[in-house]
């Protein structure tokens, strides 16, 4: 058991995410198609589906990083087409990565710290003085960083270079940056994925604990079926960036036709073995 | 379980004022102390040759040390800074010189007009990264020599301009003040003067990095895409660095102009710009002290080679000298020096400062 969580985070009202009718194509490759989803104020939804099916582009969609043809993203009463990922960050949504996107030469504590960027004042004039304003938000930040590396654990590793951590810690580290952010919505690209059963066991309680202390509504792409099984409150499929499925976890599992995009590539139903990851795993993406 | 493991580790340190000091450790504030006192005592000590030469030092580290929180800590390779170098240069020329106005206001306004410079060309060069930039901003070197040569109303043209002379109330850097036994000659207040620019910038900077600020530089030195997901607007951030740097070089330019006293346009040519690259890049790039190792072995290892050139073998002395002399010398040796570094210690002397103080404390454990 895990001793209670000691996060005193005053996060932010959620908000609701609604995607709505996207389109994004890279010359030849209709990479989302069609894609609609919402993320209410107190859900877990899941989006699922084989390599390549447009899961990765979605996220990016959503945070600025691509710019898709056609279709809406809205977040509370802000419409996020247009906006950089600066200005997406800025309402709220906060996000990490597939391949991780650590600043590998700085230690836990500074990345965590990053995460509070919005929250400091940094501008280089005050800074120069380093008086008043810019000191009292730097010592708010290491409070704030600090409250959230006691409750990942990595207490050990504050002063510790990220890049010299195993990866399972460097994916906590970056639960954390992202949380560090104070979020209304957080999205999260595999945060699992190449995880062993007890990293996995501990990420799943992360993830549980920040939903039902603060109930931080939560978009989260993963292969592990077992991982979306256990917290997703509504399942998203996609197949060659098409929506194929869309509902509550038993609803979804038990689709005809998100068992078959499942069975081409490996056998077994959708949530036969647990930590099942289908097309397991290029990373041919790019995410820069 | 758990909680007894918990219980074990050590607390977390509730006074984060703590970290936000300057310097790490009691040692390391003496440390620096007692180097600012020693240099200090030299001075007030040494032949005015010598003196120069630490001026010389001091003012090329507060053109390092801006050109270090651009390309060291925000990952912007810059060629220009011998334009904004220049362009402090005639600020003073032009403010303090034909507009009479007093140090304490050109000094300041060399920066300014430096950090404004660069903010019009911003729109341009910040579209572009790494080589890219460097190209750019190399081209900025030629603009300005072409610019310094052709405006003689204000830069004097070929034949240069005279730079005013820095005054702080009563207190005159053209003559001598006699101060008890001390005898202050305008070198000796140079140095004291630049020694005080310097801690200022230096403690500026050391400012900078350690705030908000400096984070969102390194962060969009090491992962922009990342930074800008979490609220960093890249953008703007590279914009301010640029402007930033140019102020402070701006500011080591105006001082560099006086002291030469007198300055021509073909000064600020590539050459100081890689100079000043090369002290950055051997000092340690992305630490505050590192541009002032890097500007202080330059500028003083030539010096020393200079002095010492005579009494060395198969040196020749003369302008119309044929084989070694001691400016090709130095110019070998600068090679040479970078080269070596490069191979031996990338992180710059710094690390190998850094290097060597683990192997003092450690001693004599070797590791
Ligand atoms: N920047 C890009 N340029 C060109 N094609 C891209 C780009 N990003 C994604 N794609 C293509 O879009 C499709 C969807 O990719 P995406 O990364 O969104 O898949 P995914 O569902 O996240 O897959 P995985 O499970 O492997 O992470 C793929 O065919 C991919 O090659
Ligand atoms: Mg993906």
């Amino acid at each position: 058991m895990r001793a209670e969580t000691s996060l005193t985070l005053d996060l932010p009202e959620p908000q609701q995410l609604s995607v709505d009718d996207l389109h994004l194509s890279f010359k030849a490759v209709r990479a989302l198609n069609g894609v609609s989803l919402t993320v209410h104020p107190d859900q877990l939804v899941a989006v699922i589906g084989p390599n390549g099916a447009g899961k990765t582009s979605l996220l990016n969609c959503i945070s600025g990083v691509y710019r898709p043809q056609h279709g809406s993203v809205r977040f509370g009463g802000h419409d996020l087409l247009g906006q950089r990922p600066h200005g997406v960050a800025q309402l709220g949504i906060a996000r990490t990565f597939q391949n991780l996107a650590l600043f590998t030469g700085m230690s836990t504590l500074d990345n965590v710290l990053l995460g509070c960027h919005q929250r400091v004042r940094a501008g280089p004039v005050s800074s120069a003085l380093f008086r008043g304003r810019t000191r009292r938000d730097e010592l708010q930040a290491h409070g704030v960083a600090e409250e959230i590396i006691e409750f990942l654990d990595l207490q050990a590793h504050r002063k510790a270079v990220v890049a010299d951590l195993p990866y399972g810690v460097q994916k906590r580290i970056e639960l954390g940056r992202a949380l560090a952010l104070q979020p209304r919505l957080l999205m999260l690209d595999e945060p699992v994925a190449g995880m062993n059963r007890e990293e996995v066991e501990d990420m799943a309680r992360y993830v549980l604990d920040l939903r039902l202390e603060f109930g931080l509504p939560v978009l989260m792409i993963e292969h592990n079926m077992r991982f979306v099984m256990d917290l997703a409150d509504h399942i998203v499929v996609l197949d060659f960036g098409q929506p194929i499925a869309d509902g509550p976890p038993a609803q979804v599992a038990a689709d005809p036709k998100v068992v078959e995009a499942y069975l081409g590539e490996s056998h077994g139903s959708v949530d036969a073995a647990p930590g099942a990851t289908p097309a397991h795993h290029s990373s041919t993406d790019d995410e820069r | 379980m758990a909680d007894l493991v918990r219980l074990t580790r050590p607390a977390p340190p509730q006074d984060y004022g703590e970290r936000l000091r300057i310097f790490a450790t009691p040692g390391q504030r003496a440390g620096v102390l007692a180097v600012c006192v020693g240099l200090t005592v030299f001075s007030m000590t040494a032949s005015s040759f010598w003196i120069s030469t630490l001026v010389f030092a001091l003012i090329a580290s507060i053109a390092v040390s801006g050109l270090n929180l651009l390309t060291g800590f925000s990952g912007q390779i810059s060629l220009g800074h011998a334009f904004f170098v220049g362009l402090g240069a005639y600020t003073a020329v032009y403010l303090g010189g034909e507009h009479g106005l007093p140090f304490l206001v050109w000094l300041p306004a060399a920066g300014l007009v430096c950090a404004v410079t660069s903010l019009l060309i911003s729109p341009f060069a910040l579209r572009l990264r790494g080589l890219y930039l460097a190209v750019a901003t190399l081209a900025l070197v030629f603009l300005g020599q072409h610019l310094f040569l052709n405006l003689p109303g204000i830069t004097g043209g070929a034949q240069g301009a005279s730079v005013p002379q820095p005054s702080i109330g009563p207190l005159s850097f053209s003559e001598t003040t006699q101060i008890g036994a001390l005898e202050l000659t305008p070198d000796r207040k140079w140095f004291l003067l630049a020694g005080v620019v310097l801690v200022l910038v230096l403690l500026a900077i050391t400012n900078h990095v350690r705030s908000g600020f400096g984070r969102a530089l390194m962060a969009v030195r090491d992962h922009d895409t990342a930074a800008e997901i979490l609220g960093v607007d890249v953008a703007r951030t590279k914009l301010t660095v640029f402007a930033l740097s140019s102020f402070y070089t701006g500011i080591a330019g105006a001082l560099l102009g006086s002291y030469l006293r007198v300055i021509t346009p073909e000064f600020w040519d590539l050459f100081l710009s890689v100079e000043y690259i090369a002290m950055l890049i051997v000092g340690g790039m992305g630490t505050v002290m590192g541009s002032v190792l890097g500007a202080f072995t330059f500028t003083i290892v030539p010096r020393v080679i200079e002095r010492l050139g005579p009494q060395v073998p198969f040196i020749e002395a003369g302008i119309a000298a044929e084989g070694l002399t001691v400016s090709r010398l130095n110019v070998l040796l600068y090679g040479l020096f970078i080269m070596l570094v490069l191979v031996f210690e990338p992180k710059g002397l710094v690390a190998l400062w850094g290097r060597a103080k683990r192997w003092v404390v450690s001693w004599p454990y070797r590791f």
